[in-house]
């Protein structure tokens, strides 16, 4: 459902991607590794289109009514529509705009793109609350502006709470266990895992191979210096988590 | 003829045709004193940065008022106690509030107020012509379950400087929730130019909301003043929709301890409408507090200017204020001039101030986006969720929607012209 062909990209004239390619098909989870400053952010925000990234150089295809289209041209808004969501690594705090009023926002938005029925604002909230036990939220957390004064791990369950009510066909989640404790992280994988189907596909930006403990990814990469160096099993999490990086990155650059 | 000049033939023309001997004297100083001034130009400083010169060329005659037949139903708005004044008629009552024309009382009110815009172009061509307006008492221990709206309607087909002052007194333990509505019923050009004069009782309280939307083609002036005394609270909130050019002078002088003051406001400006707010707190007393948030979004090629002067006085020891200013731009072509300062002659106070200037940040558009709303949707929350801060400090639930509604209405559909989906 996504191709990622040699795609370069460029941050304030910057090359921090330098052709990475890889491919994910529906039903399969990918966990992208890697030490700090490889790109590994750099990569899931050129996938939902970030406008501050400049793609230089190859193709995003992206599964679109069963055919593969270049999204390359795509805005943002666009692609989320098409089913892509980014989990943001530092989910930004929007004073004045409470949070159910944002994702109503959104997932109207989406139930327009797809010829679905919108719900009104009583019916949205009774949906939602379907949600909340999951990722053992209350409704208060709704009525709040979006992320506005929520702890680290609060933000993060935001982020799973609204992956789960837009449902989308690809989820691109960059660094969603940073800055969470044990308990956070076990709510919060098993969001993940909750919306996980043989329909849609997650991709996993991530430092440390616990998240992984969770989440059991089908493909481990590791990138470094922009390029992917090494593709694994879940087995490659783990002798990362053993041996560093060192032993890949050895005599590259 | 240049231009003062014909104004000073048409304001004396005026002036012979209107009775009211009381006002004499009070409209006869001001004459003076608006001839001495002359119309501010960029080198005066508490005008700098709006220019009345072609406002007052498209208006320098004052036309007497002429009757109106406008059926003002329209207008009524649920959830409020509506009194309807056209052209300076008013119609409707309220159970213990006083509605009088502008009369002796009403002049106490005024000298009362002297000091405040002494100097003010503005407000004293408005006292020049002091004729229209009335005088509202509201009586010891007024209470009312429903707001008050005061429709300030012009139906006129003739440009021109239309003055109205009013005169408020608030008694003792009142409780005023009162907003006050200005349009224009036609498009044609006017210059209406109001007064708010007003005088709290102790431990009264006093909501006083002024919301814009005259035509785009017109200017709108108003001057409020408010005199505070200890225990006291006056709320003013300017809401600027409407008008090419709005100009709302704003001072309040907290004269005895407890007395406290809000002043906030929100203007929000497309095309080439231009705003300036210019506002002026006084604190006499010890133990005094103020607060201000006047808070500007302006689009395509519009400007909004902010001057706010918060003076502590020697003896005002004690005393909490802030004051800020924000301001955001939504296109290349729009300014905003803001200007906070503070006059401490007090050595032991709490006093803030600042202003920002910014655009919506990408960061912010980009959650949106990532989420599928559209950047234009996405502009619109933000531009709503940031003047709506200022709007979550009306107490009144029913005065916020409406301001809320208009604001939705009158501004954002048509800044950001995003369609019904």
């Amino acid at each position: 459902m996504l191709e990622v062909k040699n795609v370069r990209a460029n941050v304030a004239e910057n090359e921090i991607l330098k052709g990475i390619n890889f491919e994910v098909k529906p039903g399969e989870v990918h966990a992208i590794m890697g030490p700090n400053g490889s790109g590994k952010s750099t990569l899931s925000k050129v996938i939902a289109g970030h406008p501050d990234y400049e793609v230089t150089g190859g193709d995003i295809n992206f599964e679109i009514n069963g055919k593969m289209t270049d999204i390359g041209e795509f805005e943002p808004s666009d692609r989320a529509r098409e089913g892509i969501f980014l989990g943001f690594q530092y989910p930004v705090e929007i004073p004045g705009v409470t949070n159910i009023n944002f994702m109503h926002e959104a997932f109207n938005a989406l139930c327009e793109q797809q010829g679905a029925e919108t719900m009104n604002e009583e019916e949205f909230r009774s949906y939602v609350k379907t949600k909340l036990p999951l990722l053992e939220m209350n409704e208060a957390f709704l009525d709040r502006p979006v992320n506005e004064g929520f702890s680290g791990g609060e933000k993060k369950k935001n982020e799973i709470l609204q992956m789960l009510l837009l449902n989308p066909r690809l989820a691109l989640l960059d660094e969603t266990d940073s800055g969470l404790d044990i308990d956070a992280l076990k709510i919060v994988a098993n969001g993940v895992n909750t919306l996980k189907s043989k329909y849609n596909a997650v991709v996993l930006v991530t430092h440390y191979q616990r998240l992984l403990d969770y989440i059991k990814p089908d493909y481990v990469h590791v990138l470094y210096n922009g390029k992917i160096i090494k593709s694994g099993d879940k087995s490659l999490a783990l002798e990362l988590e053993e041996k560093g990086y060192d032993w890949l990155t050895e005599g590259l650059n | 003829m240049d231009l003062i000049s014909k104004i000073d033939n048409n304001l004396q023309s005026f002036q012979r045709n209107i009775d009211h001997s009381v006002f004499l004297d009070t409209r006869n100083n001001a004459y003076q004193k608006v001839v001495e001034l002359g119309v501010p130009h960029r080198r005066t400083e508490s005008y700098k940065y709006t220019n009345l010169k072609n406002s007052l060329e498209t208006n320098t005659d004052f036309p007497l008022i002429e009757e109106s037949n406008l059926d003002t139903s329209k207008y009524a708005q649920e959830g409020f106690l509506n009194l309807y004044c056209v052209n300076g008629q008013l119609f409707g009552n309220i159970d213990n509030l006083n509605i009088t024309k502008l009369n002796q009382n009403s002049l106490e009110v005024i000298s009362q107020n002297q000091a405040g815009f002494k100097d003010d172009f503005l407000y004293k061509l408005n006292e020049s012509t002091l004729n229209s307006g009335h005088h509202f008492e509201f009586g010891k221990d007024f209470k009312s379950d429903m707001p008050i709206m005061i429709h300030n309607i012009l139906d006129t087909s003739m440009s021109g400087i239309y003055n109205f002052h009013n005169t408020f007194i608030v008694r003792s333990e009142a409780k005023v929730e009162l907003i006050e509505c200005y349009y224009t019923n036609s498009s044609t050009p006017t210059f209406g130019n109001y007064a708010s004069n007003c005088v709290l009782e102790e431990n009264s309280r006093f909501t006083h909301i002024h919301h814009q939307d005259v035509n785009f083609d017109s200017t709108f002036a108003n001057s409020i003043r408010a005199q505070v005394p200890k225990n006291s609270s006056y709320e003013s909130y300017t809401i600027t929709l409407g008008g090419k050019i709005s100009r709302n002078n704003i001072h309040i002088d907290l004269n005895g301890e407890g007395a406290n003051c809000m002043a906030h406001g929100v203007y929000t400006l497309q095309n080439n409408q231009h705003s300036d707010v210019s506002s002026f707190i006084n604190h006499k007393a010890p133990h005094t507090e103020s607060a201000q948030l006047y808070k500007g979004i302006m689009s395509d090629k519009s400007r909004g200017v902010f001057t706010g002067l918060i003076k502590v006085d020697r003896d005002a020891q004690l005393i909490n204020s802030n004051q800020l200013n924000k301001n955001l731009l939504l296109s290349k072509g729009a300014h905003a001039n803001s200007r906070p300062q503070l006059e401490i002659f007090a050595d032991d106070v709490k006093c803030a101030h600042g202003s920002t200037t910014g655009q919506l940040s990408d960061d912010e558009l980009f959650y949106f986006e990532s989420r599928g709303i559209r950047p234009e949707k996405a502009r619109m929350m933000l531009s709503h969720a940031y003047t709506y801060d200022v709007l979550l400090k009306i107490e009144n639930l029913v005065i916020r929607k409406y301001i809320q509604n208009d604001i939705v209405e009158k501004f954002e559909k048509s800044a950001f012209e995003v369609k019904n989906d």
